[in-house]
């Protein structure tokens, strides 16, 4: 890339070599800075760094790799939670199996999931991730195995019976959107479950900034306001799973932020959280679980820089580890290198 | 009069079943009987219930051989092939266009209602078959017209941006007539003609 031009409210704010233009103040557009150049930033550098070579001369160059190095290990180790095994998972998959004309999506997979894990659900496109996920709240019934939801087989509930504690984000905030107006779309959940509980309700509008919008159509919202109201809308029911379905494509980074912040604070309250996603930056901040899913296996399962270790299964799925971890990684190799 | 019509429905409904299996369609159809089989029961109940058994029998299957004669022939003509061929015939671009275009975009559709019917199921709302249905219609509907119309717009754009519009024949394939065409055309003139001369001696 040679040039890089930012647009912020029909006018051209940004225009100039890529260094130079994200060395500026870019938050304020809605746009984050590259992974490399915010780990510089945590750490008080100011140097411009895009790829882990630069990085690696740069630390060398100022003698500061062993305390950087230290620093993002000590980053990694504060942000995972480690759950024991309980005898109650929230999900328990065994031995599940389904098929779409004749071409095998699932190929038994056995999956256990604690109460209160974050867990990041990866892979290619077609590697039955969505179809996976849909059978969380039985919208697809399993073929043969069994799928249980707080030890409930889904077979023998009702997709309502089991939405009532499994909530579902979906990737198009369109698919959903059907009240007149942003309030009524956001409490359709709680008046089918007679669950309206108006303190935790308007504690959503406040955290997703819905207010101004209560009485306005959700359909002359904007994207991205769409995004905020299905996650209220899926939120509203107080839900005992969360389900969220590439919740950061095609969003911009205030967005980001935000919902950053609402997972921080629901892992934080226990919540067991499943996301699918192709974006690993968020998914190595907010999972303590990496599953990749491949040809309808999962070929690893474990913490995130572990599973990155994992190179065969990580090119298998087309993924490219982190360039925190990537980092890590290399100041490791050279740190050896010198002993 | 009641004899030929049994006679021509079930002779017209066995040769399309049996085209059906020649061509290997029989899956499809089935699928194809399961959505339009709705409809023929409740032909075939209206017209028995409003005349008489054998009216109501012969109504189900009047509309049973429209279906599979519609059935076969959008499995057998790909939607460019029906535009390219009523273009040769004289018909306008724009019109064959928004012909084809509505038959290559079915499938988009259901794919989108689908969605639309999981997105809304998940959120305890159920939308399934019966009366409860019914009235969670505005769930399904609204959020697919919307879409619709934000589709049509997308695709007008999107159609505008490739040069959607300037004059002059732009297309490789130039339809013409086969002897497979030639005898399809016979044999079905023949058959015509034959259900006409029934019909009216």
């Amino acid at each position: 890339m040679d040039r890089t031009i930012i647009f912020h409210q029909g006018r051209s704010v940004a225009d100039g070599p890529p260094h130079q233009v994200l060395a500026g103040d870019i938050s304020n557009f809605g746009i984050n800075h590259p992974p490399l150049l915010r780990l510089f930033r945590d750490f008080g550098l100011k140097t411009m760094v895009f790829d882990v070579e630069k990085a690696i001369e740069e630390l060398k160059a100022q003698n500061i790799l062993t305390p950087f190095y230290h620093h993002l290990l000590r980053q990694s180790s504060d942000s995972f939670n480690t759950l024991t095994e309980t005898t109650h998972p929230v999900v328990e998959l065994e031995n599940l199996w389904f098929n779409y004309d004749g071409t095998p999506l699932l190929c038994g997979i056995d999956l256990k999931l604690q109460r209160g894990e974050s867990v990041a659900l990866l892979g290619r496109n077609g590697a039955g991730k969505t179809t996976l996920i849909k059978h969380l709240n039985g919208l697809i019934k399993p073929q043969k195995g069994r799928v249980r939801i707080f030890g409930s087989d889904t077979r023998k509930k009702t997709v309502s019976e089991l939405s009532r504690h499994v909530s579902l984000v979906w990737q198009n905030p369109n698919d959903q959107i059907f009240r007149p107006t942003v309030r009524e779309e956001v409490l359709t959940g709680p008046k089918i479950f007679h669950s309206y509980d108006p303190l935790w309700c308007d504690g959503l509008f406040n955290r997703f900034g819905l207010h101004p919008f209560l009485n306005r159509s959700p359909f002359a919202l904007s994207e991205g306001q769409k995004k905020r109201v299905s996650f209220a809308a899926a939120l509203s029911i107080k839900p005992d799973l969360i389900v969220l379905d590439e919740p950061t494509a095609g969003q911009d980074e205030p967005f980001r932020r935000e919902l950053t912040s609402y997972l921080h604070q629901l892992r934080e309250e226990g919540q067991t959280i499943i996301f699918v996603t192709h974006d690993l930056e968020f998914a190595a901040e907010h999972a303590d679980r990496w599953l990749i899913l491949s040809d309808g296996k999962i070929i690893a399962d474990g913490p995130p820089d572990t599973v990155m270790e994992q190179t065969t299964a990580m090119s298998k799925a087309g993924l490219r580890p982190t360039q925190r971890f990537q980092l890590i990684q290399a100041m490791k190799r050279f740190m050896e290198g010198k002993n | 009069m009641t004899f030929s019509h049994w006679a021509f429905l079930t002779t017209s409904l066995g040769i399309l079943i049996i085209l059906v299996l020649f061509l290997q369609l029989s899956r499809p159809w089935f699928n194809f009987l399961k959505g339009l089989g709705f409809a023929v029961l409740t032909f075939f109940l209206i017209a028995w219930l409003a005349f008489d058994l054998t009216t109501g029998i012969i109504s189900g299957l009047r509309l049973l051989t429209i279906g599979v004669v519609f059935f076969l022939f959008f499995q057998t003509t790909p939607p460019e092939i029906l535009s390219n061929g009523l273009l040769k015939i004289g018909f306008p671009y724009p019109f064959t266009f928004v012909l084809t275009a509505s038959m290559q975009f079915i499938p988009v559709l259901i794919r989108r209602a689908r969605n639309i019917r999981d997105a809304q199921r998940a959120r305890g709302i159920p939308i399934e078959g019966g009366l409860r249905g019914i009235l969670h219609l505005p769930a399904l509907a609204g959020p697919l017209l919307i879409q619709s119309f934000k589709f049509a717009d997308e695709l007008a754009e999107a159609m505008e941006a490739r040069g959607f519009g300037i004059s002059g024949r732009r297309f490789r394939y130039e339809p013409h007539f086969k002897w497979i065409d030639w005898i399809v055309v016979t044999v079905s003139l023949i058959v015509l003609i034959t259900a006409l001369l029934f019909k009216f001696m």
